[in-house]
Order: C-alpha cells, then sequence, then structure tokens
C-alpha cells in the first residue's frame, strides 16, 4: 500500500476489496462512495473507514469488515453508518453479518430471513436486543472478579465465580432466545418500539449449569415463588435497572441454564459475557444477559420490564389502537405457537412445472409443534408439510415439503403449526398495546412465470 | 460533587446535551441558555434532546400517532428526560406527529 495513495477514495477501495469485500460489497461500496464524496477528501485510514462506519478503526479489527460492514438500515434507503463505538465493537466481537439496524444505541438489530436457515443459529446471525448499554467487563472480555449471587428468600446467599460455574456439571441445549416484541412491525395499527419483522429470533446452543442446580445449594425458602434477574450493564437514562423474573417452576425447570457458551465459544459481549441466563420458550427479555445477581421474591418481581406495559399483555382481547388500563395488564411469559418459512425467500421466482422445496421452523414456548400445514391459496386449502422432532424440548424443529407449481400466477406460500395442546396460528395479526408475541401465519408471496 | 450514579458522568445527559449544543453551532462566546434552547426548531430539540441517551433511528423508524407520541414522551420523562419545558415538549411531539406518524412513508 503506498502511503501517498492514502485518502483517496481510490486508495480505499483497494484497501477494502484487498481485505475481502466480495464483488456485491465492492457495488455497494461504489454506490455510497459516490455519495459521500461530496462531503470532501476522505480523511487518512481509519479515520476514513470510520466514517463510513466500518469497524474500530484498527487493521486486525477490519479483517474481513464487509459482510458486516454495510449493513441494511431499517426503512431507510441507503445503509446506515455505524457510529456508536460500542455498537461497532459488538458487530465486530460477534462478527455479524447482514443485521437489520433498527438503532445503535441501545442495540437493537434482528436477522433477515434469509440468513436464518441453520437449525443451529450461528453466532454471527444472531439478533441482538439491548435495554441499555453493555457491561464494561464484556468490552474488555475481562473474567476477573465476575460472579454471580443469589440471595432473597434462601437458607443461605451464595455467589459463584466464573470458574466455579464452569467446573460444575454443565448441560448444552438448543434454545429459542426471541424478543417478546418479534412481529411488531406486521401490527396494525403501528405499535411503539422496535420494528421486528421474523427474524428477532435466535436458536443457538447454550452451556451452563441448570439455575436449579444453583438454587438448590443458596436452598429456597417456602416463601420463594419468583425471580428478579440483574445484570452488569450500564442504565441509559437515568431510571432503574432493567430486571425481569420468572415464576420459581421455570427458574426450576431443567433447561432453565446459566450459560457461559454460545456455540461452543465464550459469549460474545452482545449476547451477555461472560454469563447470560437462557430461559427457553420465554420472551427474551427473562434472558437476562450479563447476568450478575439474582433475587428470589416472595411475589411476583416487580423491575423495570415486569410493570405498567413493558412486556405485558391485556387479560382479554382488546380493540386494536385502544389502551386497555393498567390494572387489566398481567406480565407476558411463555411465548405461543410460531412457524417461519426460510425457503423460498419473498419475491422468489419459478417456471411452470418447477417443484419448490419449502423449508422452514416451527416452535411453541412450552409445547411441542406436532402438524406443519401450508397452504397456496390464500388459507382455503392446507396440505400438511414433514415435521421434524426438537433437538431438544424447546428447540425449534423443521419443517419441509416439496411444492408443485403447475400453473402461472401470483402465489403466496402460508405456513401454520398446530402444538400438541391442539393451539396454532391465527392469519391475521390479533392486536395488543405493546405489540408482543406476534405470532400471525408468515406469508411469503412468489411468483409463477409460464414455461 | 458529582456522585456517579448508573452512568459515567460524560455519559449523562446534561453533559451529552452540553457537548451537543457546543459542536452545533452555538457562536463562540455566547452562554448556552434555555432561551436559546428554545429558538431551535423541532427538529434540532428532537435531535438534541433525544439522542442525548439513545441514538435517533429508534423513534425513526416508528409511526405513531399523537397519543401514542405523547405516551412515549410520558416515558421519557419518567426515565429521567426531566429537563424539558412543555413548550419544547410540544414542539418535539409535533415534529414527531408530522414525520413519523401513521401514514408516513416507511
Amino acid at each position: 500500500m503506498k502511503k501517498t495513495d492514502q485518502g483517496t477514495w481510490e486508495w480505499l477501495r483497494s484497501y477494502t476489496r484487498d481485505h475481502g469485500a466480495s464483488p456485491q460489497d465492492m457495488e455497494i461500496f461504489d454506490e455510497v462512495s459516490s455519495r459521500r464524496q461530496f462531503f470532501g477528501q476522505v480523511g487518512k485510514g481509519g479515520a476514513a473507514l470510520a466514517l463510513l462506519g466500518f469497524g474500530a478503526g484498527t487493521e486486525a479489527a477490519m479483517q474481513g469488515l464487509f459482510g458486516r460492514g454495510m449493513i441494511p438500515a431499517a426503512w431507510a434507503s441507503e445503509p446506515v453508518e455505524i457510529t456508536d463505538e460500542q455498537a461497532k465493537f459488538m458487530l465486530a466481537d460477534s462478527g455479524k453479518e447482514g443485521l437489520i439496524v433498527y438503532n445503535q444505541r441501545p442495540m437493537n438489530a434482528e436477522t433477515p430471513v434469509a440468513n436464518l436457515k441453520d437449525a443451529v443459529t450461528p453466532i454471527k446471525y444472531h439478533f441482538i436486543r439491548n435495554n441499555d448499554l453493555i457491561s464494561e467487563r464484556a468490552m474488555r472480555k475481562n473474567p476477573q472478579g465476575y460472579k454471580l449471587e443469589i440471595e432473597g428468600e434462601v437458607n443461605k446467599k451464595v455467589s459463584f465465580t466464573l470458574d466455579q460455574l464452569q467446573r460444575m456439571k454443565t448441560v448444552t441445549y438448543r434454545a429459542p432466545i426471541e424478543c417478546g416484541g418479534n412481529g411488531r412491525g406486521r401490527f396494525d395499527p403501528p405499535v411503539r418500539g422496535n420494528q421486528w419483522m421474523y427474524g428477532a429470533i435466535g436458536n443457538s446452543e447454550w452451556t451452563g449449569v441448570p439455575l436449579a442446580d444453583l438454587l438448590k445449594e443458596a436452598g429456597l425458602k417456602s416463601s420463594a415463588i419468583y425471580t428478579g434477574h440483574y445484570g452488569e450493564e450500564p442504565v441509559l437514562g437515568d431510571r432503574p435497572p432493567f430486571s425481569r423474573g420468572i415464576p420459581i417452576d421455570k427458574a426450576m425447570e431443567k433447561h432453565t441454564i446459566v450459560a457461559f457458551k454460545m456455540n461452543g465459544q465464550d459469549i460474545p459481549a452482545a449476547h451477555g459475557y461472560p454469563v447470560r441466563l437462557v430461559v427457553p420458550g420465554w420472551y427474551g427479555s427473562a434472558s437476562h444477559k450479563w447476568l450478575n445477581k439474582i433475587v428470589i421474591r416472595d411475589r411476583e418481581h416487580d423491575g423495570r420490564g415486569m410493570t405498567g406495559y413493558s412486556y405485558r399483555m391485556p387479560k382479554y382481547p382488546v380493540a386494536p389502537g385502544s389502551r386497555p388500563p393498567e390494572e387489566d395488564m398481567v406480565v407476558g411469559g411463555p411465548w405461543p405457537v410460531k412457524s417461519l418459512i426460510t425457503g423460498p425467500l419473498a419475491d422468489s421466482e419459478f417456471k411452470v412445472g418447477q417443484t419448490a422445496k419449502v423449508t422452514g421452523h416451527a416452535w411453541a414456548g412450552e409445547n411441542e409443534v406436532k402438524e406443519m400445514w401450508v397452504s397456496t391459496d390464500f388459507g382455503l386449502n392446507w396440505t400438511k408439510a414433514k415435521l421434524g422432532k426438537p433437538h431438544n424440548k424447546y428447540s425449534w424443529q423443521q419443517w419441509e415439503m416439496d411444492l408443485k407449481l403447475p400453473n402461472r400466477g401470483y402465489y403466496e406460500i402460508w405456513a401454520r403449526a398446530v402444538d400438541d395442546k391442539g393451539n396454532t396460528q391465527p392469519i391475521i395479526q390479533p392486536w395488543n398495546p405493546r405489540a408482543y408475541e406476534g405470532n400471525a401465519v408468515h406469508r411469503v408471496p412468489i411468483m409463477v412465470q409460464p414455461a | 460533587m458529582f456522585k456517579r450514579r448508573h452512568l459515567p458522568l460524560w455519559l449523562t445527559p446534561p453533559a451529552l446535551l452540553a457537548t451537543w449544543l457546543v459542536a452545533f453551532s452555538v457562536p463562540a462566546g455566547n452562554m448556552i441558555t434555555p432561551a436559546h434552547a428554545d429558538e431551535m426548531t423541532p427538529k434540532q430539540l428532537f435531535n438534541i434532546h433525544c439522542a442525548a441517551c439513545h441514538s435517533i433511528e429508534l423513534p425513526q423508524t416508528q409511526r405513531l400517532g399523537r397519543n401514542d407520541w405523547n405516551w412515549v414522551m410520558d416515558d421519557m420523562v419518567k426515565y429521567g428526560m426531566t429537563w424539558l419545558t412543555p413548550e419544547q415538549r410540544e414542539k418535539i411531539v409535533d415534529h414527531l406527529v408530522e414525520n413519523y406518524g401513521p401514514d408516513a412513508p416507511r
């Protein structure tokens, strides 16, 4: 690299190409750079990349910067510039690719359906939903001085260092972690909050210690009925720390774990380094990241995120756009039955006579999915798809079917799961004031052209 | 004098607000007073006050009516946005309804 060339768009272009940018990446680069050039000449080296929002500014951090650097902004016509230091760190640290970023501070980003094909969600494709900042410890990856405390309605207060946790008997489960607001973007009228569409869910593999084992060491008093979770993350604004909880039965369920590995690796900063809760099947906010304290309560927990309208559902169906009184809202918990079509992708084109392979996942909170149905005529007729068993309780299940396409025209592939309690998904999304539990049937439009 | 609570001092809303005010073209030598702040356009008020705690893509990606934007603002006040005058608040809500209302293109 010739020093004299630095500071020109041509230099930056070569630099990015030499660091592994794909031809598509270069196309995006050319589009963005032509738009940016009127701002004047680029700065030198890292400064130029920082202008475009590519990373922390060191060569090492910029390795493979494309693919994760250009992130489509939700609803925006051009890629968002990631300028927030923590956001840049989080995306680089977990090698994120192609996330749709709704907000940088706090970081909120979902995975496009195209990247959700895997049975085990790779770290690079796991969504991020933060309520506040991330901890200093996670930024530095420093386990020194970490401990998890358990107190409240217990016989003895106990604490565990990371080392102690790692030396206990561990378990590994695949678990869907899904933001309670996933699907909010499909609510009508629109509801406040991140406008998640389909991808605020991941089903990664988590390794840790069952929470029940830790609670047994502390000894639960008979008054223990609920947990309250706290983490090391600094709070945005002047408000109490984010703190949700779960009933003690769910806390004692063997798949509820205090995790320190994600897909076999140390948990990335964005996902809760060094330790987080994994409460499978429930709103993601119950799976507290950067976890350092669990308080056992003698009543339903009342931390931030448990009261008012946050993560709460109306006791009865409400009219779209209305707001029931606060006392008619109850704490949300398990997700209802839901499914996703991962292939074909929306707006795919086929020729008459072709067969489309339809694939997807299905999951059902506390239940197991028993049947999967597909329609291509707006719900008039449904055909049963082939459905696999969950890898372990709670893990999402894979389904598929071969769809013959004998006639031309516009079709929508609809997918509908039925769980072992007979619950199924609504065609039209029922409404609630904060748009939780969005589980309306996923609809994928395709075109079939004459052969 | 200052006691660290949840945020490092430079991240507290007043500190960030001061940074923004300085960065945004207050002529040298002028004191930053609430009177100056009130002369800002609704858009400037929105950009500066809301970004004190969070980036503003979050509101920008939402499409809400006046009642809902007021509901959001009520919560922001509870979350510590206590320094706004009623006039400033009204201007910010106007800006939100006008630009990020239910009918605004996504």
